[in-house]
C-alpha cells in the first residue's frame, strides 16, 4: 500500500498543485510560480522513485462498487515510461515557461491550467481501467481548449495565419479562441468514436480494466468472441482508434493542430511534445496488443492495423508537405509534429502487420521518445525566436545566428535529429520504423515513409536556413533600429531547450548502449499476460539493414541539401504567388476549407434551408390556410363571444386575479409567517399521529 | 437520586430558555442562553452520552456563547430592542405553542415508550469513537469541508473594507 | 430511572420556546437565540430516541456531534452577517431591514 501511494502521488500532485494555484497566488506572485513549478517536480521525481522501486502491478480501490469497477493505478513498464517522459518534459517546460511568460496578463489561469494538463495526463497514463483513462482524457482536452485560448483578447499578434488569406472563400487566420474552440471540437468528434468503443467494450466485458480485459479474452465466451459474434470486434476497434485519431491530430482529423499555435509557446511545447498528442499514441500503445490479441483469434489483424498503419503514413507525407511550405516558424513545427505521430501510428500499426510485434510497438515508443525530446526543444528555442523578433513569420527573422548562438545552435542539434541524421536519437527511431515497413514487406508504406523522411529533410533545413542564416530581414532591421536588437534568452528558458537539445544528441550516441535493456524494459510489460506476442528475431541480413539505414539517411540528407541551397545561400522572401504545387501544400491541401464549407457553413446553410423552406415555406402557409378558416370561422362566433364568452371570461380572470392576490400575501417575505405555517404543520402531523396511535 | 436531578435539570434549561427569549438586555439573554445549554448538556449526561455532553458544553458555551457576546457587544446592546408588546403574532405564536405542547404531551401518553433502561455496550465511548471514524469518516471529512467554507464565509463577511 | 418521554417533553417545550421566540421577536441576535434552541430540542431528541433500542444505536449520538457542529458554523456565520448588517444599516430589527426584498 505505501508503495502504490507514490504512483497514485504521482497525478495527484500536480492536481493539487492546480488547485493551489489561486491561493498561492493570493500571497505573492513569485510564490505561485515557484510552487507551480515545484509541484511539476515533485511529480517527476515521483514518477521516477516509482520507476525504481514499485514493484509492477495494478494497485485498485473501490470505486462504483455496485458496478464493481474499481479505480486504480496500472504501474507497469509502458506506463512508466510514459509517465516519466511526460513528467520531466513538463517540467522543463515549466521552467521555461517562468522565464517565458513573465508579465503576462492571467498567469494564475496559466499556472492552473498547466498543472492541471499536466496532472490529467499523468492520469490518463497510469489509469489502470479505461474510464478512468477516458477523465483525463477529457480533462487534457479540456486544458487544451483553455491554453491554446489563453490570450482570449485575441490581439492581433497571437493570430495563427497570414492575414487575408483564404483558400475556396474561407479565412485561413486563426483567433486565440476560434483555434481553442476548433481545437475542442475536433477532437471531440474523436471521442464521441472512442467512448462509443468503450462503452460497447463494457457492455460485452463488464470491466473497464486493461488486465482484466486481457486475461478475458480467452475461449468461445470471451468479450471479444461475443463482440466478433455480432460483426461488432473490428467495427469497435476501428471506433476505439478514433480517439486517438482526434487527440494525435492524425488524418482526418489533423486540421486543429496546426492553428493550436496561437497559445504561448510554451503551451504549443507542452501539447506537442509532453501531453496531449502523445495521448493518442500512448492510448493505441496501451490497447493495442489487447486489440491485437482479440482480433487475431478472428484473423481481423491485417485490417485494424493495416487501417492504423495507413492513416499514420498518409498523415505523416500530408503533414510533411504543408511544414515545407509553411511560413510561420510555429506552423512548420506543428505540421512537422503531425508528421512524426503519424510514423508513430505507422510503427504501431506495422507491429499489426509484421512478424515482430514488439518491434513495431517498441519501435513507435522510441519514436515518441525522441520526439518529446527535440520537438520540445525547437518548440521553446522557437518561442524565445518569435519574442526577440516580435514577429511569427520566418521571413521576418533572417541572420539570428550570430547575435544568439546558443539557441541557434539548440535548434540545429534539435534539427538534425528531427531530420534523422546519424547519431542523432531522432535517426536512431525513425530509422527503425523505415526499416521495419520495408522487411514487413509494405513497399508503398516504405516509399510513404521514406518520402516523408525526404520531405522533413527539406523543411527542417529549410526552417534554419530561413530563420537563423543569411542577412536580417527588413522588420529585423527596423527593429534594430529601434534599439531592440536580438539577444540570447535568460538562463531560466536557455537551459531548458538547451538541455534538451543536448539531451537529443545524448540519447542518440548512447542508442546502442541503452536500446537493447530498454526493449526488453518496455516489451516486458506483456511478458506477465497469458497470451504470447509474436516476437520473431529479425531475419534480415546485418548488410540489409546498413542499407536501408544508408538510404533513408540519404535521402534526408538530399532534401536537406536541397534546401540548403535554396535557402541558406539567399534571402528568403514570402510570395504569394506560387506554383500550383506549392499553392496546393500552402491550402492545407484545401482539406481545412473542405471541413469548413461542408460541416460549418453546411451546417449553416442547411439550418438556414430549414428556416427558409420548412419553417417559412410550409409550416406558414399551413398557418395561414389554417389561420383564414379559422378567422372566418371567428368572425362568425365574434358576436357569441364578446357576449356571452368574454363576459364569462372576465369574471373567471378577475377570480383568478383575487385569488392571485390572495396567494401574493403568503409569499410575503415575512419569517414569521413561515415559522406559523411550519409549527402548525407540526401540530397537523401530530394531530394524524396521535389519530393513528388512537386508532391501533 | 436521577429523577432529582433531571427535574433540575429540566427546570433550568426551560427556565434559562425563557429567560433568553424574554430578557429584555441582550447580554442577560446570551447569558441565560447558555445556561439553557448548560442544562441540555445535564440531560446528556443523564442519558449516558457523556461525550456528547462535553461536546456540548465545549462548542457551545465555549464558543457559540462567547460568540454572541462578542457580538452583542459589537452591536451594541440595547440596539434593535423593539418594545414588548402583546401583539396579535405574539398571540397565535402562543396559542400555536401550547397546541403543540399539549398535542405531543398526549401522543407521549398514548405511545407507551420504553423506561430507561441500563445501557451497557451501546454508550461505550469506544463503540463512538470507532463508528465515528469508521462508518462516518467519509462525512466528519465532509464536515471538516464545511468547517472550513464557514469560517472562510464569516472572514469574509466581516472582513472590513477601510474605505474613506 | 426516569423514563424517556420524560426527555422529549423537555425537548418539545424547548421546541415550543424556540418557536414562540421566531414568530414575535424581531431582533436578529434574539432570533439566532431561537434557532440554537430548536437546535438543541432536536439534539436532545436524537439523544433520547438513539437510547430506545437497547442496546442503543450509537448512530444518534454521531448525528448530534455534527449537528452540534453545523450550529457552531451557522452561528459564526449568522453572527459575522448581523455585524455586517448593523455595521450597513445601523439597524438589526429584521423587519426594518428590506433591502433585498424584490
Amino acid at each position: 500500500m505505501a508503495t502504490s501511494l507514490l504512483a497514485w502521488l504521482i497525478w495527484v500532485t500536480p492536481l493539487i498543485g492546480a488547485l493551489l494555484t489561486p491561493l498561492f497566488a493570493k500571497i505573492h506572485s513569485r510564490i505561485r510560480d515557484v510552487a507551480a513549478v515545484g509541484f511539476t517536480l515533485v511529480a517527476a521525481v515521483l514518477s521516477t522513485i516509482t520507476a525504481l522501486t514499485v514493484s509492477a502491478g495494478d494497485y485498485t480501490v473501490a470505486w462504483i462498487p455496485s458496478l464493481s469497477i474499481t479505480a486504480g493505478v496500472l504501474v507497469d513498464p509502458l506506463s512508466l515510461f510514459m509517465a516519466n517522459i511526460v513528467a520531466w518534459i513538463s517540467l522543463l517546460i515549466m521552467i521555461y515557461s517562468v522565464g517565458y511568460m513573465k508579465g503576462e496578463f492571467g498567469m494564475t489561469r496559466y499556472w492552473f491550467f498547466m498543472n492541471l494538463f499536466i496532472g490529467n495526463m499523468l492520469l490518463l497514463v497510469l489509469a489502470d481501467n479505461l474510464l478512468m483513462m477516458f477523465f483525463g482524457w477529457e480533462g487534457v482536452g479540456l486544458c487544451s481548449y483553455a491554453l491554446i485560448g489563453h490570450f482570449y483578447r485575441d490581439e492581433p499578434q497571437y493570430w495563427v495565419g497570414t492575414p487575408g488569406d483564404k483558400a475556396l472563400g474561407v479565412s485561413e487566420e486563426y483567433s486565440p479562441t476560434k483555434s481553442g474552440m476548433k481545437a475542442f471540437i475536433m477532437t471531440r468528434i474523436g471521442d464521441i468514436a472512442l467512448l462509443i468503443a468503450i462503452f460497447l467494450i463494457y457492455a460485452f466485458a463488464r470491466t473497464f480494466n486493461y488486465n482484466q480485459l486481457v486475461t478475458q479474452l480467452g475461449g468461445s465466451g470471451s468479450w471479444a468472441a461475443n463482440l466478433a459474434r455480432l460483426g461488432l470486434l473490428l467495427p469497435t476497434a476501428l471506433l476505439f482508434f478514433g480517439g486517438p485519431i482526434g487527440k494525435s491530430a492524425q488524418f482526418p482529423l489533423q486540421e486543429w493542430l496546426p492553428d493550436a499555435m496561437t497559445g504561448p509557446a510554451s503551451v504549443s511545447a507542452l501539447i506537442h511534445a509532453a501531453t496531449m498528442v502523445k495521448a493518442g499514441v500512448f492510448l493505441t500503445g496501451r490497447m493495442g496488443p489487447v486489440f491485437f490479441i482479440a482480433l487475431s483469434q478472428f484473423n481481423q489483424v491485417p485490417q485494424f492495423f493495416g487501417f492504423i498503419a495507413w492513416i499514420g503514413a498518409l498523415t505523416a507525407l500530408l503533414a510533411a508537405t504543408q511544414a515545407a511550405v509553411a511560413r510561420e516558424i510555429k506552423k512548420v513545427l506543428a505540421y512537422s509534429t503531425v508528421s512524426q505521430i503519424g510514423y508513430m501510428m505507422l510503427a504501431l500499426g506495422l507491429a499489426g502487420l509484421s512478424a515482430n510485434f514488439l518491434a513495431g510497438y517498441t519501435a513507435g515508443l522510441f519514436h515518441l521518445l525522441s520526439h518529446a525530446v527535440f520537438k520540445a526543444s525547437l518548440f521553446l528555442a522557437a518561442g524565445w525566436v518569435l519574442h526577440v523578433t516580435e514577429s511569427r513569420f520566418m521571413d521576418e527573422m533572417g541572420g539570428l545566428a550570430k547575435a544568439m548562438r546558443l539557441t541557434s545552435a539548440s535548434m540545429l542539434l534539435a534539427g538534425l535529429s528531427l531530420m534523422g541524421i546519424p547519431l542523432f536519437s531522432g535517426f536512431w527511431t525513425k530509422d527503425a520504423i523505415l526499416s521495419l515497413s520495408f522487411l514487413g514487406g509494405q513497399y508503398i508504406l516504405y516509399g510513404l515513409a521514406l518520402a516523408t523522411a525526404f520531405i522533413t529533410g527539406f523543411y527542417t533545413v529549410r526552417m534554419l536556413g530561413i530563420t537563423l542564416a543569411g542577412k536580417p530581414s527588413k522588420h529585423l532591421e527596423e527593429l534594430m533600429e529601434s534599439g531592440k536588437h536580438p539577444h540570447e534568452a535568460s538562463l531560466t528558458m536557455l537551459i531548458p531547450y538547451l538541455l534538451l537539445a543536448v539531451g537529443s544528441l545524448a540519447l542518440g550516441l548512447s542508442y546502442p548502449i541503452y536500446s537493447g535493456p530498454l526493449t526488453r524494459y518496455v516489451a516486458s510489460t506483456f511478458s506477465s499476460t497469458i497470451y504470447a506476442l509474436p516476437s520473431a528475431t529479425s531475419s534480415a541480413s546485418s548488410l540489409t539493414d546498413l542499407l536501408l539505414l544508408s538510404v533513408s539517411t540519404a535521402v534526408a540528407i538530399v532534401g536537406g541539401a536541397i534546401a540548403y541551397f535554396l535557402y541558406f545561400r539567399k534571402s528568403y522572401e514570402f510570395e504569394t504567388a506560387m506554383n500550383p504545387i506549392q499553392r496546393f501544400f500552402w491550402k492545407r491541401w484545401y482539406l481545412d476549407a473542405i471541413y469548413y464549407k461542408v460541416f460549418v457553413s453546411g451546417l449553416l446553410a442547411a439550418s438556414r434551408g430549414l428556416y427558409a423552406y420548412v419553417e417559412q415555406g410550409i409550416w406558414n402557409r399551413l398557418n395561414n390556410v389554417v389561420a383564414k378558416d379559422i378567422m372566418d370561422y371567428s368572425r362568425a362566433s365574434d358576436q357569441l363571444d364578446t357576449q356571452v364568452v368574454d363576459r364569462a371570461a372576465n369574471e373567471v380572470a378577475s377570480y383568478g386575479s383575487r385569488l392571485s392576490n390572495l396567494l401574493r400575501r403568503l409569499q410575503s417575505g415575512v419569517t414569521e409567517q413561515y415559522v406559523i405555517a411550519f409549527a402548525i404543520g407540526i401540530i397537523l402531523l401530530l394531530a394524524y399521529m396521535l389519530f393513528v396511535v388512537g386508532a391501533t | 437520586m436521577t429523577d432529582l436531578l433531571f427535574l433540575a435539570f429540566a427546570a433550568v434549561t426551560i427556565g434559562a430558555a425563557i429567560l433568553a427569549i424574554e430578557a429584555r438586555d441582550l447580554v442577560y439573554g446570551a447569558a441565560a442562553l447558555g445556561i439553557a445549554f448548560l442544562g441540555v448538556a445535564g440531560l446528556f449526561f443523564l442519558l449516558d452520552a457523556a461525550y456528547v455532553g462535553w461536546f456540548q458544553i465545549a462548542v457551545y458555551i465555549g464558543a457559540v456563547v462567547v460568540l454572541i457576546l462578542f457580538t452583542v457587544m459589537l452591536v451594541g446592546p440595547k440596539m434593535g430592542e423593539a418594545p414588548l408588546g402583546l401583539k396579535r403574532v405574539s398571540l397565535l405564536a402562543a396559542i400555536l405553542v401550547s397546541l403543540l405542547l399539549g398535542m405531543t404531551g398526549a401522543l407521549a401518553n398514548a405511545t407507551a415508550f420504553p423506561g430507561k433502561d441500563s445501557c451497557g455496550s451501546g454508550c461505550d465511548l469506544y463503540l463512538l469513537s470507532t463508528s465515528l471514524l469508521k462508518n462516518y469518516g467519509v462525512q466528519l471529512e465532509f464536515m471538516s469541508l464545511v468547517m472550513a467554507a464557514a469560517v472562510i464565509g464569516a472572514l469574509a463577511l466581516s472582513k472590513t473594507d477601510r474605505g474613506p | 430511572m426516569e423514563p424517556l418521554s420524560s426527555f422529549f417533553a423537555v425537548s418539545v417545550i424547548l421546541l415550543g420556546i424556540g418557536i414562540y421566540g421566531l414568530t414575535t421577536k424581531r431582533n436578529a441576535i434574539r432570533i439566532l437565540f431561537s434557532v440554537e434552541l430548536i437546535y438543541n430540542a432536536a439534539n436532545l431528541n436524537l439523544i433520547a430516541f438513539a437510547r430506545l433500542r437497547n442496546p442503543p444505536i450509537v448512530t444518534g449520538q454521531v448525528l448530534v456531534l455534527f449537528t452540534i457542529a453545523l450550529a457552531a458554523m451557522e452561528a459564526a456565520v449568522g453572527l459575522s452577517i448581523i455585524i455586517l448588517v448593523s455595521r450597513l444599516n445601523a439597524e438589526i430589527d429584521l423587519s426594518k431591514l428590506s433591502k433585498l426584498k424584490g
